[in-house]
């Protein structure tokens, strides 16, 4: 058993690995077919050139930021109060968030935002999709937190009370920083649902407000080019850099 | 807030908001406009009708300029969302050709101005054993699955309609449960439900037999000359594309000016050559260079035409009917 391990872990690796990898050696590739022509950067150059995949990035990255930011800060703030009062039916109402298909909360978003609009006199763009992200990533943000406070230890809060702390004190100083770790780890999973979302992002996205991966597929339908390639690698190399860093910061506490 | 961030990014210009199927314009068709007419053009695609009308369901989508098929203008018009044509703004009207200037879908052009037309068939590799002529050879196993119906509910129900002999617009319970049966009888010979996106698999001879829609046939046959395209013998449906302005449009003037732009000849004809689409302006048809103009996939003869069917829209109980069809066969 013990030697097969290493087998069934490279077969696991292979598995997830194997078309990334081969799409970043066909980001390479001097011709728009899949079969080998000849070594070039050109596809990178042609995504910048792209003014339309850059506002695309750009869009994504900002609805991103500004997602993560607000649903770190209530998410995180959501699952102490759930830890603090115990409160499983409330708990067990984010989870349904998950479960439902992403076309189910896209549409009924979708619907919301235009009842409401009948009275605000607006319309579909950035803020609608910062607000469905938000909305989405919060559960996601929530049970991570939960899942580093169940192994919190209560009575360090009680303590902090007994010293003279008030509530607010003894969250920021005592119990906050220990959850340090499991915020980042929840920002981060926000980050990157946030930025790969397509369902919901399709539904509720303005004129103006084409993410990449609408433009990507958008592209795809048309005929895959090698940008797109060219792409997804430097998407695949950013994010990997990110994971990267969060675990070394992770480590080093 | 995005109203500040358009603030920053973008100064008092003039905007107009496209939304139109992929490949329906040449490269130079919107810049030129945009350089014209001293405006900015957001330019996006779709890739099937239906999701054109979830975006502009609402009525407040933000969109100016969409290009729904024929079968959709009714529907549109009744649910308020398109603007009547002022006919006084749009003097190249008359570049249309006469089988468009009273077309079924809306006789006194109230409201859309027909773009580009094609017909629904069968592209196929001409090396197969079995030459595909009927839309009953897609039933039949000579092609070991590589055959591929488009993911539409109007295009297959039409096809297994056609095939029985009935209208492709049929609201017939029995017909359309015959057509139903017929479709999931097909199913296992079938490699998937794709639109245009099986073009390439086609061109690099994946997939052998696909019904697809005569513009993107064309495209392929171009990038393939071993492949060649059919009208179905039984009969196949018509399709045009039609140019509208929603009602919503907050940039009317430039929408005119935007419909009027692509029914001069040359703009038109520019688009037909590079994308080797039918157009249904024959001013621009007339200076196309002979070996276009005379294509029989793009533009078929008057007798193959007399086989064709348009798609008409449908009243609600008869699409939702078929709604139910359709996801009966997609989850048989």
């Amino acid at each position: 058993m013990k030697r097969f391990l290493p087998v069934y872990a490279c077969a696991a690796y292979l598995f997830l690995y194997l078309p990334l990898l081969a799409l970043g050696a066909f980001s390479f590739n001097d011709s728009k077919i899949a079969v080998w022509h000849g070594f070039t950067f050109d596809w990178y150059g042609n995504v910048f050139r792209n003014s339309a995949l850059v506002e695309g990035m750009l869009n994504s990255l900002l609805i991103a930021v500004v997602a993560t930011l607000f649903a770190t800060l209530i998410g995180t703030l959501a699952a102490y109060a759930l830890w603090q009062k115990r409160l499983p039916w409330l708990t067990g109402s984010l989870y349904l968030s998950l479960l439902s298909p992403e076309i189910v909360t896209g549409v009924s978003l979708l619907v919301f935002f235009q009842w409401m609009f009948r009275f605000l006199k607006l319309q579909l763009g950035m803020h609608t999709v910062i607000l469905a992200h938000i909305s989405f990533s919060l559960a996601y943000v929530v049970i991570v937190i939960l899942a580093r406070l169940r192994t919190f230890d209560r009575s360090l809060e009680e303590a902090a009370n007994d010293l003279g702390a008030t509530d607010w004190q003894a969250f920021r100083y005592v119990t906050a920083p220990l959850l340090l770790p499991g915020i980042v780890a929840a920002a981060l999973l926000c980050f990157t649902v946030s930025f790969d979302d397509y369902v919901i992002t399709s539904l509720v996205a303005g004129v103006n407000s084409e993410t990449l991966p609408m433009i990507i597929y958008a592209m795809a339908r048309k005929g895959v080019s090698p940008e797109v390639n060219a792409l997804s690698v430097m998407i695949t190399v950013g994010l990997g850099v990110l994971v990267l860093v969060s675990g070394r910061l992770e480590s080093k506490r | 807030m995005s109203g500040a961030l358009a603030g920053c990014t973008r100064g008092r210009e003039r905007r107009l908001n496209v939304y139109n199927w992929e490949n329906y314009v040449a490269a130079s068709t919107v810049p030129d406009f945009e350089r014209e007419f001293q405006c900015t053009v957001r330019y996006a695609t779709y890739g099937s009708a239906e999701e054109l009308l979830a975006k502009v369901f609402s009525g407040n989508s933000g969109w100016d300029v969409v290009f729904p098929s024929n079968s959709f203008i009714e529907p549109m018009r009744q649910l308020d969302l398109l603007l009547a044509l002022d006919h006084g703004r749009l003097p190249n009207l008359k570049n249309l050709d006469t089988r468009f200037q009273r077309p079924q879908w809306d006789p006194g052009l109230a409201f859309c101005v027909p773009y580009m037309h094609s017909v629904t068939g069968i592209l196929y590799a001409k090396s197969v054993t079995r030459t595909p002529l009927a839309w009953a050879d897609l039933w039949t196993d000579s092609y070991s699955r590589r055959v591929t119906m488009l993911d539409d509910p109007a295009e297959v129900l039409g096809a297994c309609l056609k095939r029985l002999g009935h209208s492709v617009n049929s609201g017939n319970d029995g017909e359309l449960k015959a057509a139903r049966d017929l479709a999931v009888q097909q199913k296992p010979l079938l490699r998937a439900y794709l639109n245009e996106e099986v073009r390439d698999q086609v061109v690099a001879g994946d997939v052998l037999v696909a019904q697809m829609w005569g513009q993107v046939a064309q495209v392929a046959i171009d990038n393939a000359p071993n492949l060649a395209f059919s009208f179905p013998a039984e009969g196949f449906a018509l399709y045009a594309d039609n140019s509208v302005i929603l009602r919503e449009s907050k940039h009317q003037d430039l929408a005119y000016s935007f419909l009027d732009y692509l029914l001069r000849p040359e703009v038109a004809a520019k688009i037909a050559m590079e994308m080797r689409t039918a157009t249904a302006n024959s001013a621009a048809r007339a200076i196309l260079p002979a070996a276009q103009r005379d294509n029989t996939v793009l533009y078929p003869t008057a007798e193959v035409l007399a086989r064709g069917e348009w798609f008409k829209a449908l009243p609600g109980p008869v699409q939702r009917l078929r709604d139910r069809y359709w996801t009966e066969i997609k989850s048989s």
